[in-house]
Order: C-alpha cells, then sequence, then structure tokens
C-alpha cells in the first residue's frame, strides 16, 4: 500500500489504512508529542487526540506539501489545544516566574543526548515549553506564537530567551564537564 | 552538541537536528482507544445516514401524497354534491342554481331550501339547455374598483346553437376574484345572467374599473338573487345603483373544481462558505405553478389551465453537520422570496369526449411569495466547484402579496424535496 493509496484508504474510513498509517507515523509523532508534554504518559494522551484529529480532518488534505509535515501540524496543533486545555486544572502560564529545572543528565561521562535535553525540556513550565517548541523546533516567528497561544509578542520573546539561556547554560555545563573527562 | 550555543541561528538548527530523528513507540493501548474513538465516530455517522434516509423517504411519503392525491379539495368538496352528479337535463324544474365549495358559505343551505316553483315564479328559465360554447371576451386581470380595492375579472360569453339561445336567454357568464383577499379559485363562483336582463353593449364599452364593481356584487350570497332585482349592496353603490347599472335579476353559479398540480421549479444555487461550519447559500429559481379547473356545462366539460410562472431567489444560512473532503451533511435556514412574472391560462373546451375549442391566453402577472423555510440536505462534492445536493424541506409561505390563489398559499407547511446542483464559492 503506497502512501497515496494509504490517505484514499483513511479518507474511506478504511480501518486498516488508518492503522497502517498510525503504525507508520506514530514513532515520529510521539516525538513530537513527547517535547510539548510534561511526561511520556501526557505524550502518548496528545499521540491520541492528535491521530484521531488526523483521520479526522484527512479530506482536507489537499496535497500540497508532504503529507508527514501535515500530519506533524495537525498533531503539534492537537498538542498546543491539549496544553490548553489543561489551562484551568493546571499551571499554563506565561507570566515571568523563576524557572526550576531539573538536571536530568543521568551520566555526566556520556555526552549529552537528546534524551537528556528532552527531559530538561519537559521540566520547564508549559508556557515556555510551548514557546520554546514552537519557535527553536517548528520554526514559528514570534508573532506567530503571539497569535497561536494568545500571547503578546514581547512574552514570546522573553521567555523564549529565557529558556533557551537556562538550556545553553546547561549545555555549556554539559560540554566542561565532558571536555575535564578527556583530559 | 558544541555548536548549540555559538550563535542564535546555530542554536535552533541544532535544536532541529537533534529532534528531527527523535522517535518512540507508543504503548498499545494508544492505538485501541484510536480505534475505538474512531468506530464511535462511525456509528455517529451510520445514525446520520439512517436518520437522512428516513427523513427523506418520510418527505417524499409526504410529497407524494400531498400533490398526487387527486383534486387537491376533494375531501372540501365531498361534503356537498359534485359539479359532476348535476343533471340539468333530468331535473329542469330543479336546477341547481348556486353551487360553491366553500364550507363557510351558506350557500348550500340556501340553495337545498329553493323550491322549483319559486323559479318559475321569478320566470327565471331553467339551465336544462345551458349553452355548450364559451368564448372569453377578455382575459383575467387585476383592475381597480372605487373602492380601491383590487379584483380580478374575467368576462366569458355562452353560446349556443340558436335554437337554445332561445330557450334559455343565457348571455354571459362572469368569473371574478378578487386578488387581495386571497379569496381562492375553487370559491370562484361563475355567475350566469339572463340576457334579456343585461345591457351587454354597455357593459362592454365599461371600463375595467367597472368589472372590478360587478365582481364585488358578484360575491354577495344568494338569498336575494331568486328575485327580480338586486335585493343586495355592494360597497359604494346602492342597491338602486347596482340595478340600473347592470339590471341583472338572476345569477346562476356553477362551481369549477379546481386541482392544484405539483409545483415544478429549477434554479441554480451558489453557495459560500463564511465560517468552518456555515454558509450563506442563494440563487435563482424558476417556479411554475399549475392548477387545472374543471367546470362542467349540460355533461360538457372545459378545463382551465393555469400555469403560473414565478422567478424566486432562495437566501438560506447552512450549517454543516458533518463535512468531509466529498461528502457533508447540513442543515438549511432561511427564507425563499418569489415574484410572479407571467400566467398563461389554456381553455379547452370539451363536447362529449371531442375537443371542441382550445384557447391560450396570457398576461403579466404580478405580486410576491415570501416563505420560510428549513430543511437538511446531503451534498455530494463532484469537484471543488461543482456539488450535487438533495434537501428534504419544509417551507410556509407566510406572505402572499398581490398573488392570486395558487398551491403555495393552500396549505401552511409545504414539504418538498430539492434536487440540484450547487455552485461552490469557497
Amino acid at each position: 500500500m503506497d502512501k497515496q493509496q494509504l490517505i484514499e484508504g483513511c479518507c474511506k474510513q478504511d480501518i486498516r489504512s488508518q492503522k497502517a498509517l498510525y503504525d507508520w507515523l506514530h514513532p515520529q509523532m510521539l516525538g513530537v508529542c513527547m517535547r510539548y508534554a510534561s511526561d511520556r504518559d501526557q505524550a502518548q494522551d496528545m499521540l491520541q487526540e492528535g491521530f484521531i484529529k488526523v483521520y479526522n480532518k484527512i479530506d482536507t488534505y489537499k496535497g500540497v506539501g508532504a503529507f508527514e509535515g501535515w500530519v506533524r501540524r495537525v498533531v503539534v496543533n492537537s498538542a498546543l489545544e491539549f496544553l490548553r486545555s489543561q489551562k484551568n486544572n493546571s499551571n499554563v502560564s506565561f507570566e515571568d516566574e523563576s524557572i526550576m529545572v531539573v538536571d536530568h543528565r543521568a551520566n555526566a561521562q556520556d555526552e549529552l543526548q537528546a534524551q537528556d535535553i528532552l527531559k530538561t525540556i519537559q521540566s520547564l513550565p508549559t508556557g515556555y515549553r510551548m514557546v520554546f517548541n514552537l519557535f527553536a523546533i517548528e520554526g514559528y516567528s514570534h508573532e506567530e506564537i503571539a497569535k497561536e497561544l494568545g500571547i503578546s509578542v514581547n512574552t514570546s520573546y522573553s521567555q523564549y530567551h529565557r529558556a533557551k539561556a537556562l538550556l545553553q547554560k546547561i549545555i555549556e555545563s554539559e560540554k566542561k564537564t565532558v571536555v575535564k573527562t578527556a583530559v | 552538541m558544541g555548536d548549540l550555543n555559538q550563535n542564535n541561528d546555530s542554536f535552533e538548527a541544532g535544536m532541529q537536528g537533534m529532534f528531527s530523528g527523535l522517535e518512540q513507540t507508543a504503548d498499545a493501548h494508544v492505538w485501541n482507544n484510536i480505534e475505538a474513538a474512531l468506530q464511535q465516530k462511525s456509528n455517529r455517522i451510520i445514525a446520520w445516514w439512517w436518520g437522512g434516509a428516513a427523513a427523506a423517504v418520510l418527505g417524499a411519503v409526504l410529497s407524494v401524497s400531498l400533490f398526487n392525491g387527486g383534486p387537491y379539495y376533494e375531501p372540501r368538496i365531498s361534503n356537498y354534491k359534485s359539479i359532476n352528479d348535476l343533471d340539468y337535463n333530468a331535473c329542469p324544474d330543479s336546477s341547481v342554481l348556486e353551487w360553491s365549495n366553500n364550507p363557510s358559505d351558506n350557500t348550500r343551505e340556501h340553495v337545498d331550501q329553493i323550491e322549483p316553483s319559486s323559479i318559475h315564479e321569478s320566470n327565471i328559465d331553467p339551465i336544462s339547455q345551458i349553452a355548450v360554447n364559451t368564448i372569453t371576451d377578455h382575459l383575467p386581470r387585476v383592475v381597480d374598483s372605487k373602492e380601491g380595492q383590487k379584483d380580478k375579472v374575467m368576462k366569458t360569453s355562452f353560446t349556443d346553437s340558436p335554437e337554445s339561445i332561445d330557450k334559455m336567454s343565457i348571455a354571459g357568464i362572469e368569473l371574478a376574484w378578487n386578488a387581495d383577499s386571497l379569496i381562492p379559485r375553487d370559491e370562484q363562483i361563475i355567475k350566469v345572467y339572463d340576457e334579456d336582463e343585461i345591457d351587454w353593449q354597455g357593459w362592454d364599452e365599461k371600463d375595467y374599473s367597472d368589472w372590478g364593481i360587478a365582481a364585488n356584487l358578484g360575491s354577495s350570497n344568494s338569498s336575494e338573487q331568486s328575485t327580480s332585482t338586486f335585493g343586495y349592496q355592494s360597497e359604494g353603490l346602492t342597491t338602486q345603483d347596482n340595478s340600473m347599472a347592470f339590471g341583472m335579476s338572476d345569477q346562476r353559479s356553477i362551481l369549477q373544481e379546481l386541482t392544484y398540480l405539483s409545483p415544478f421549479v429549477v434554479g441554480v444555487r451558489g453557495n459560500w462558505r463564511f465560517a468552518k461550519r456555515w454558509s450563506i447559500e442563494s440563487g435563482l429559481s424558476y417556479s411554475l405553478l399549475p392548477t387545472v379547473g374543471e367546470s362542467f356545462t349540460n355533461g360538457d366539460k372545459r378545463i382551465n389551465r393555469y400555469n403560473d410562472h414565478f422567478i424566486g431567489v432562495p437566501i438560506l444560512v447552512n450549517f454543516n453537520v458533518i463535512d468531509r473532503k466529498r461528502f457533508a451533511l447540513y442543515t438549511s435556514q432561511g427564507a425563499l422570496i418569489e415574484k410572479g412574472i407571467a400566467s398563461r391560462n389554456t381553455i379547452t373546451t370539451y363536447q362529449g369526449s371531442e375537443v371542441e375549442s382550445k384557447q391560450i391566453s396570457k398576461e403579466p402577472t404580478q405580486g410576491w411569495q415570501i416563505g420560510a423555510s428549513v430543511g437538511v440536505g446531503a451534498q455530494y462534492k463532484i469537484n471543488e466547484t461543482w456539488s450535487l445536493f438533495v434537501e428534504p424541506r419544509v417551507t410556509s409561505w407566510l406572505l402572499n402579496i398581490n398573488v392570486q390563489d395558487n398551491i403555495r398559499n393552500r396549505q401552511a407547511i409545504w414539504p418538498t424535496i430539492d434536487l440540484g446542483v450547487r455552485l461552490n464559492l469557497d
């Protein structure tokens, strides 16, 4: 079953096509969700909501651009919506606050891995995490982020740079550790 | 990793590179939950389809039963004698002089009370030899009466063989109805005047305003019509005026049975989506509203077919309940506005089973009809621009302004099924 057949099958609500699409793309999309979530369980909830939206909206895919990119956008939007929906129950705040980041480097002797930075990102407050992901990884502008999240451009800008400075500090610290160990 | 904090661009690029290949396998329960949600949705869609299909079938059954059940007013007429039952030849002394199928009219009671002897005492000839040929002298048209009322008046003359004319003294028939007060056609009364007592020469020379007054006179009840002069008074004229102007001594009414046929509507619609699920729809439609009137004279039949033509504009707001790439299920609500543009009246006269004559008259039609309408529809998109739709809907024609009676204002609610092609402008 090629990609086009897969898409057409999903448009027809064919469960085998839907499963095949899930098997194909869900590992990448869970990787995306992991960056927005605070832990794996939350990421899997996001993934579930995201794929249901993909199946519901797949007939709006016009064939313009890569299909994987379209799925990713739907999943990202679903993740943002998921976080916003929890706004009342948790602490999705864009106010300035001190960032308490847990250093998740399990082994200082190893080179800093993506998983370590991922865990650091996950420990950011939700608002910071959303802004960081959208700007640094998804490539949104601050104007677009402000519009998407309903915040000011300045808030987006300041939160991103605070998160970035923190991550850079951790990365620098790790770099020194690696050099010292090598010596 | 060392490049991450060299400068802003390299930091973001490093992040993107780091996470671009990040993949994780989800637990099995995630797909199970997705599958369950999809199944639930599928069941909902099936329920919608069945519901839509049931509504369509119900609409179709209602439409067929309403439109094709024979003469529309037969149930009402059935309380009275049908014109078919009148046997002029068999009962010259008891001819029914007036008839109406209007249940609110007390004509029937009155007619029953007319004794044959009273007819003779009034020097009224029986209608046993009523004329069989008709000539339409004037097309129906709306005229202004002196009371500022608009009446629609048509004069038709009967001709017959010379011996019949001698016997009957039947001179003419006036067919009249009031266009403003929505007196339906099935309440029209054909009045027969005695030739000897009507100055038809002068009548023909009168302008249409006088014709309108004549129509008002004719709408009176029949209790006085068997006397030698008018015993009633129309608005704006005294009894004496009436008598002097027309000199009528008798009116005899013959029922015209009307059948309202199914409207035929075609049109184009454009749809513009202004929100995710909302759209505005408008277009242009043409409606043909046919009505068939049958009257019987002396066993022969005359059929009037009125074809009223309207141009309409729907103004609808649609809400998509289900919106897929090819298919949409939606509700539709709004107004339908129609303007009368023309009317064509075909009069076919039969002698026995043979067509004796056929006349066609045309006239411009004025007036507006405005209806409120709601419905549900299913749409299949052929491509980005065009789609097919089916819409069971109900419409209530709330306003009829200067429109003669037709099927649209015979009943409060009309169910229809609209089929068509839609132009998608979004």
